[in-house]
């Protein structure tokens, strides 16, 4: 009977498309980051419509509510940590999925645009964990919220989104908020499925000398995610995050989220610039890798210079980062 | 030509139901925002003539009576209310509430910080966090943080069902695949 329902149900839901073949080499977790990524996203998107129902973007309840959030929405204080460490893992999950395709040489021909359209997506979720760290509109987030208005003002008409000065209808915390929940999710999401269009059809980039069906690597993808779940569930019990007190204006004494302590660290030495020039660079970097490795031969481990650069640009964030980190607080707006 | 006349008045009661279905009191100030400690003026419209409503300041951890009006022939109501010194700053609704206990009408209003002379010994406390510190500081609140039993076992058994149904998964389907 069960057995009759089971088949009828996979039928009508054609489960049978996901038996196409994939390398079972694939099964290795290290070719399930970019699933753990994407299953990440999902778990961030699901708490933070939960929190959205109960956030308010103005300047006079934002940290209210986030105080409103923490003490008294049910299971709110849980949400909000699990997105928040979520978001942190997200970051780690993306960098190592980016440094293994990377090592892999998986942009070389024909899947040059699933490399950009990841890129892309990594730049976002960079913009998504800062827009995000404004919401709590503590010292620490009005301070981030602060750097939006300064790199809006450094880099004239094409940042003026992020002063205030772009209308006076709505206050910027509501628009970084409506760019956090709205605007940057939307493209994140069309990015990923055109990277999964690619990658169904492109295949993954893997030892393919003996195949398995993708059912049964999903089925291995599901138990990680599974678990992931249950681990950043369990922090999240263990160790709630935290709220700050609501912003002074006119001092500048908070480092921001662990994710962005490298451009703390780079505007240390070069001041505010280097908000906007650190992130490009790395930004224009990876966006480049597919038209510089010009070699045939698609191996890992066979960039050449490229590889020297990468490894290079990765020990520099990782330095600025520890400096960040260890290294004072400073002002670089004041 | 009394199928068009009951037609008519069946349009008019109809009408009359939805007026009434959407009609209701309304509450509005000259002002958008008001510091603690400050006048706000009221003016009400469409409230029953000769009614007393009280007037409350709601707030996300707080609430204030501000006092009471009573709406005059016509159900228009006048009113200045003093906002407490020690409200704390945030959004607010200053709702009207009839004498059974119902919202009669609400109105959004934004608390600002208080002036000097009027947050002389007062500190905007906050039921479930400590008083704030006067300089800024990276530090974090301490918070009150209440979870009830149930929703520690409804936490407890999400993480629990994820944990056993993942490994009982990655048992299922080893790295090598047969």
């Amino acid at each position: 009977m069960s057995g009759g329902f089971g088949r009828a149900v996979k039928e009508r839901l054609a489960i049978h498309a996901l038996d196409y073949e994939v390398p079972k080499s694939a099964n290795q977790w290290k070719y399930m980051l970019g699933g753990m990524t994407a299953f990440l996203i999902v778990v961030i998107m699901l708490t933070g419509l939960y929190l959205a129902q109960f956030y308010n973007p103005t300047a006079e309840g934002a940290h209210d509510s986030v105080l409103y959030i923490i003490a008294r929405a049910p299971l709110g204080d849980w949400v909000r940590s699990l997105h928040f460490l979520a978001s942190g893992a997200l970051v780690l999950t993306v960098t190592a999925h980016l440094g293994w395709v990377f090592w892999r040489r998986s942009y070389k021909r024909p899947r040059e645009i699933t490399w950009w359209a990841g890129v892309l997506m990594a730049a976002l979720i960079f913009l998504l964990v800062i827009t995000g760290t404004t919401l709590r509109y503590d010292q620490e987030g009005f301070e981030a919220l602060l750097h939006f208005v300064a790199g809006g003002n450094l880099t004239g008409a094409f940042g003026r989104f992020f002063t205030e000065d772009f209308t006076p209808s709505t206050p910027l915390l509501a628009r970084v908020f409506s760019l956090h929940t709205s605007l940057l999710p939307v493209v994140l999401v069309s990015l990923m499925a055109l990277h999964f269009w690619l990658i169904r059809h492109l295949g993954i980039h893997a030892d393919s000398s003996q195949t398995g069906v993708f059912r049964y690597h999903l089925t291995r993808l599901t138990g990680y995610c599974l678990i992931l779940f249950a681990g950043l569930g369990l922090l999240a019990a263990l160790f709630p995050e935290g709220l700050g007190y609501p912003a002074v204006p006119g001092v500048e004494i908070t480092k921001p989220f662990w994710p962005v302590l490298w451009v703390y660290g780079l505007e240390n030495l070069l001041g505010a610039w280097a908000m906007i020039l650190g992130p490009s660079a790395i930004f224009l970097f990876l966006m480049a890798v597919p038209l510089l490795d010009r070699d045939k031969d698609d191996g890992p481990a066979g960039h050449g210079w490229l590889g020297w650069v990468g490894l290079l640009l990765g020990a520099v964030v990782l330095g600025l980062w520890l400096y960040g980190v260890f290294g004072e607080a400073r002002e670089h707006l004041m | 030509m009394t199928r068009r006349v009951v037609g008519r008045m069946a349009s008019l009661a109809l009408g009359a139901v939805i007026v009434a279905a959407v009609h209701g009191a309304v509450l509005r100030s000259s002002m958008g925002s008001v510091e603690a400690g400050q006048v706000l003026p009221l003016t009400g419209a469409d409230f029953h003539a000769g009614m007393t409503v009280s007037l409350v300041l709601v707030g996300v951890f707080e609430e204030h009576a501000l006092g009471e009006a009573t709406a005059n022939d016509g159900g228009d109501l006048t009113k200045e209310v003093l906002i407490p010194a020690h409200a704390r700053p945030g959004d607010y609704q200053v709702v009207a509430y009839e004498p059974g206990g119902a919202r009669a009408a609400a109105l959004d209003i934004a608390v600002l910080a208080a002036g000097p002379a009027s947050t002389a010994g007062q500190s905007h406390e906050v039921e479930h966090a400590e008083a704030e510190p006067s300089a800024a500081t990276a530090e974090e609140m301490t918070i009150e943080r209440s979870m009830s039993g149930s929703a520690w076992g409804l936490i407890g058994l999400m993480i629990g069902l994820a944990g056993g149904l993942g490994t009982v998964l990655l048992r299922r389907t080893p790295a090598t695949e047969a």
